[in-house]
């Protein structure tokens, strides 16, 4: 049952992770998803230090501000003082994680929270941290509760927004002559992934949020070219790094984030060597086949 | 050398159009004919894209307006369609065909509905207009530069327009392509709707344009294209730069002038 | 106090090893840095970063200590890996460079954590102390260790000093190198192992999550005081280095915290003060000067505003009231008020029974202003071809701005015209 749980409940962080990664990537925004997962932990140990408990709403709702303001932040560097884009994000994400380690080492007695947690989470309590009301009623696992609604709110908040995310994705200006505010469905993306990380941040830790983000959504592109397909490989390959990388942990005894990054980072790896349509091995044997045709083919 | 058109669709007047803070383009002041076939030509760096990202308020306006059917495009933009460059977005997106010339009914639909039968229909028509109706599930990442544009300007045709602005339509299509291209255009002139395209090739500007705008920083001619498609015209667009305009454009920009003082 | 005193009089041996260490490492990452944000690579840094730390958990792994010269091996090798996947991927793939790092980072990074866990869970005694190479920890940095990391920092600095010259082109213009023929690929190659060598280095201090601030940051940040790439290491080597002593101090004071996160704080604040003071880039700096501007182009406006008003009878040397200025052109009272008493203070205009008239410069001045805003709308309506009731508008703007040496090139292309386009006399 303790492996079910698990299982379950990453697979369904890595569902939500994953569904808006497919929208970072096109964007070429994987990297603005990498500093609002580092830079909302600050957001997150204030919360904890604040309310006193870790399944706080105004947890997720605070660390989500950050995350727009990360987001804000990372342009006023850009826009207004003028630095280059990828140093903008450096600069950000670094100095927001920073201020959140030292703020834990600060707290260290009254938070429940440290640095191993940050880095790679604790999904392996999640069976343990159960979610029992005053009465005594007893509902199951916490983090299976938090991680469903998310999931919930995640499906909504896209299929609501479908159009205008795919729209200003794929060609922004012809978004904004349409009259769809590019920045504001930029800024409600952005607090998706920023609530979404935090969400996932119990149980996976900031930096491998970005893994989860990132790899399966790349790995379903390369096995398709349809928007449609890339959602539901994504899915798929969520089932499947939960399932592998929970019995790869327990087979080396290692941390069961680590391990489902780990057989997320293989899969991406299988679909880049070997994709049907886009892996380096079967482009390269069309191209032996083409020149081979070309060989045979008489010298005009 | 400027003429006013006597029908006007688009107005600008006194348009100063910066980039980074270096002005690009200096004093447009137009107007142009309803269903005319409208070229934008110029040398590289003369501003002709800016000018209609600058119509369609893509780029902050230093001064001046431009008016749409005598109102501001806020207020019409439904009537009003723009095609970017096709190089300005990215090929490898998943998108069939058909997702793509959707896009253009997107601003016709609410915030939650979705396409209906009705709008694949209008979206189908528009690519058989086009020609390309036998690719209509095929991925964009698997078409060449000429089907791509024809895409582009099937989903403009799914807007339903009455004003065109199009951003090189023409650059790099194969000579099939740019037939059928220009056949569209010629239809949608004759049906009284308004084509403004940027154009980078002078031979075929002759024999493809009504009217036609020179424009090298500054608005050179605008007018029927017997009245200002001369050799002196062209001399004057194409010559040599105005240094001193330029040298300007420079020290506007680096001593930040804020867009116009205000005492 | 006390361990201020005693931390920063370097009395004790062992702090003075320490602090040296600590410098010597985040300032020779600031300097390899300092090239690869100006080649525009800075996150790629940070995928090094993170990197090598299953390098560093698979040396451990296999040689079974924590023999430094191993895990720099095994660190490199993982560190160099991630640098030729990323290239590999987005050459050969359609996934795009941003995505390609975010992958390569956090996959690396998730293998090192299932290894560095793996290890723990092991229960091998030694390797205590592995995960401070996580956040870092400056204090750790003894004996041995120190004499290793400190002299692959000094081959870092000395490496970089070396090729200067090269590292400089290719990271202003990769295409110009090219054109010289030099061997830019070979060149691309050296600041890529530098890079991987100073993250190697770095993350003893400043741990491999925050790596990444110690490449970026003081670059950032030195990029705010100088045009000069020369002078931007050096400044940026200076920056790196206080932060690294000051995380030696923190370290020292608080043995219990991770001196990473403190090094990126003090390096961050420095960096953040940078972009608001530094002169002429500084966002403060870059306010003042448009304020002076508006103050400038006020000013100018007001003398304009009175030579228009002795233009009509040949007066101009006529005092006159506020409100007749007002009334020649609207200006709000109180910065009239403020222009016209900084006018006078700075000898342009002189106040008599309550009138304001020119001195001598002040008429000069605004002679000046009018013959720059008739020149230019000359300019513009004979060569821009502007139609004369439109070209007034951006003379407004212009006349503040032209050069002397633009104002001689109008003159001399306009052939010194009497008129200007409204039939106003230019006046010289």
């Amino acid at each position: 049952m303790d492996a079910f749980y698990i299982i379950t409940v990453s697979t369904l962080i890595a569902i939500s992770c994953g569904i808006l990664g497919c929208f970072l990537i096109l964007r070429k925004m994987a990297m603005v998803g990498d500093a609002i997962s580092h830079a909302v932990l600050p957001g997150i140990v204030l919360a904890y230090f604040i309310t006193g408990t870790r399944d706080s709403i105004w947890m997720i709702v605070g660390a989500g501000m950050l995350g727009i303001f990360t987001t804000f932040l990372i342009e006023f560097f850009h826009k207004k003082a003028r630095l280059q884009t990828d140093a903008a994000i450096g600069v950000t994400f670094t100095w927001l994680f920073a201020l959140g380690i030292i703020l834990i080492s600060v707290f260290a007695g009254q938070v429940d929270l440290d640095q191993d947690c940050v880095l790679y989470g604790e999904i392996a309590y999640v069976p343990i941290d159960l979610w029992i009301t005053e009465s005594g009623q007893n509902y199951g696992p916490r983090a299976l509760h938090v991680s469903y609604i998310v999931l919930i709110l995640i499906v909504l908040f896209v299929r609501v927004g479908f159009k205008q995310l795919y729209l200003t994705t794929f060609d922004p200006a012809f978004a904004a002559t349409v009259g769809i505010s590019v920045s504001l469905w930029n800024y409600l993306l952005m607090g998706a992934v920023s609530m979404t990380t935090v969400a996932s941040f119990d149980s996976v830790g900031a930096i491998l949020v970005v893994a989860l983000l990132v790899a399966p959504p790349a790995t379903a592109y390369l096995l398709t070219d349809k928007f449609k397909y890339m959602l539901i490989i994504t899915c798929i390959i969520a089932v499947i790094i939960s399932f592998f990388g929970y019995y790869l942990a327990v087979y080396l005894d290692g941390s069961i984030a680590g391990a489902i990054v780990t057989v997320a980072g293989i899969l991406f790896m299988l679909a880049f060597l070997f994709s049907p349509s886009n892996g380096i091995v079967f482009k390269r044997y069309l191209q032996k086949k083409e020149a081979a045709k070309l060989s045979q083919e008489p010298a005009q | 050398m400027r003429i006013e058109a006597k029908d006007p669709v688009v107005e600008f007047h006194d348009l100063t159009v910066s980039y980074h803070k270096k002005p690009v383009l200096w004093n447009i002041d137009m107007t142009l004919p309803k269903g005319a076939l409208i070229g934008i030509i110029g040398p590289n760096g003369a501003g002709k894209s800016t000018l209609i990202k600058a119509a369609m308020g893509l780029l902050p306006l230093g001064s001046g307006f431009v008016r749409m059917f005598d109102q501001p495009l806020d207020k019409v933009r439904d009537r009003v369609s723009y095609v970017p460059q096709r190089e300005s977005v990215d090929w490898d997106f998943p998108a069939s065909v058909m997702d793509v010339v959707l896009m253009g009914r997107y601003a016709k639909l609410g915030l939650l509905s979705r396409p209906r039968k009705a709008d694949k229909e209008m979206a189908l028509n528009c690519l058989r207009k086009v020609g390309m109706e036998a690719y209509v599930n095929r991925q964009i990442s698997q078409l060449s530069g000429g089907q791509q544009q024809r895409v582009f300007l099937a989903r403009a045709l799914a807007q339903e327009a009455d004003l065109y602005f199009m951003d090189e339509p023409f650059a790099g299509v194969d000579a099939a392509t740019e037939a059928a291209i220009l056949g569209i255009m010629q239809e949608m002139t004759a049906q009284g709707k308004t084509v403004i395209v940027v154009h980078h090739d002078l031979q075929s500007a002759a024999e493809f344009f009504d009217w036609i705008v020179l424009l090298n920083m500054r608005l050179v001619a605008s007018g029927p294209i017997d009245k200002v498609f001369n050799n002196d015209l062209l001399q004057e667009t194409y010559g040599g730069k105005l240094t001193v305009l330029a040298e300007v454009g420079e020290l506007v920009k680096k001593r930040q002038i804020p867009s116009r003082e205000k005492y | 106090m006390d361990t201020f005193f005693e931390f920063f009089s370097f009395s004790d041996p062992s702090i003075v090893a320490v602090v040296i260490g600590s410098i010597l490492l985040t300032a020779s990452s600031a300097v390899v840095g300092t090239f690869t944000f100006l080649r525009k690579k800075a996150l790629v840094g940070d995928a090094v970063a993170h990197a090598v730390l299953p390098g560093i958990c698979l040396a451990f792994i296999l040689s079974g200590t924590k023999n430094p010269f191993f895990l720099i091996i095994g660190a490199f090798v993982t560190g160099w890996l991630s640098l030729v996947l990323i290239d590999n991927i987005t050459t050969r793939s359609k996934i795009k460079e941003d995505s390609a790092i975010a992958i390569i980072l956090s996959v690396f990074f998730g293998i090192g954590i299932l290894m560095l866990t793996h290890i723990q869970h092991s229960g091998n005694a030694s390797q205590t102390g592995l995960d401070s190479f996580l956040f870092g920890k400056a204090a750790a940095l003894v004996g041995k260790d120190l004499i290793t990391f400190g002299i692959v920092a000094v081959i870092l600095m000395v490496t970089v000093s070396l090729f200067f010259k090269e590292l400089k082109l290719i990271a202003f213009d990769m295409n110009y190198a090219k054109s010289l023929g030099l061997p830019v690929k070979a060149i691309d190659l050296l600041l890529t192992t530098l890079t991987v060598l100073a993250v190697v280095t770095g993350i003893q201090a400043v741990g491999v999550i925050l790596m990444a601030a110690m490449l970026i940051t003081p670059a950032a940040a030195a990029r705010f005081w100088t045009n000069d790439v020369k002078t931007m290491t050096i400044i940026a080597a200076t920056m790196g280095a206080i932060s690294g002593l000051i995380g030696a101090y923190v370290s020292y004071v608080a043995p219990a915290m991770p001196t990473g996160p403190w090094i990126v704080m003090i390096i961050s604040a420095v960096a953040l003060l940078s972009f608001f003071i530094a002169p002429k880039r500084g966002i403060i700096s870059r306010a003042v000067d448009q304020r002076k501007l508006q103050y400038q182009i006020m000013d100018e406006n007001l003398l304009k505003a009175l030579f228009h008003l002795g233009e009509k009878n040949d007066d101009t040397y006529k005092g006159r009231t506020a409100e007749e200025i007002i009334e020649k052109r609207h200006f709000p009272k109180a910065r009239l008020m403020s222009s016209l008493k900084r006018l006078k203070r700075e000898g342009f205009l002189k106040k008599k029974n309550g009138l304001w008239a020119f001195t001598e410069a002040g008429r000069i001045k605004g002679q000046r202003v009018v013959k720059l805003h008739r020149l230019w709308e000359l300019y513009l309506s004979k060569y821009v071809k502007i139609a004369a009731d439109h070209v007034h508008e951006d003379a407004e703007t212009i006349e503040h701005i032209i050069t002397p040496e633009i104002e001689a090139e109008l003159e001399r292309m306009l052939e010194y015209p009497e008129m200007d386009p409204h039939e106003e006399r230019i006046p010289y």
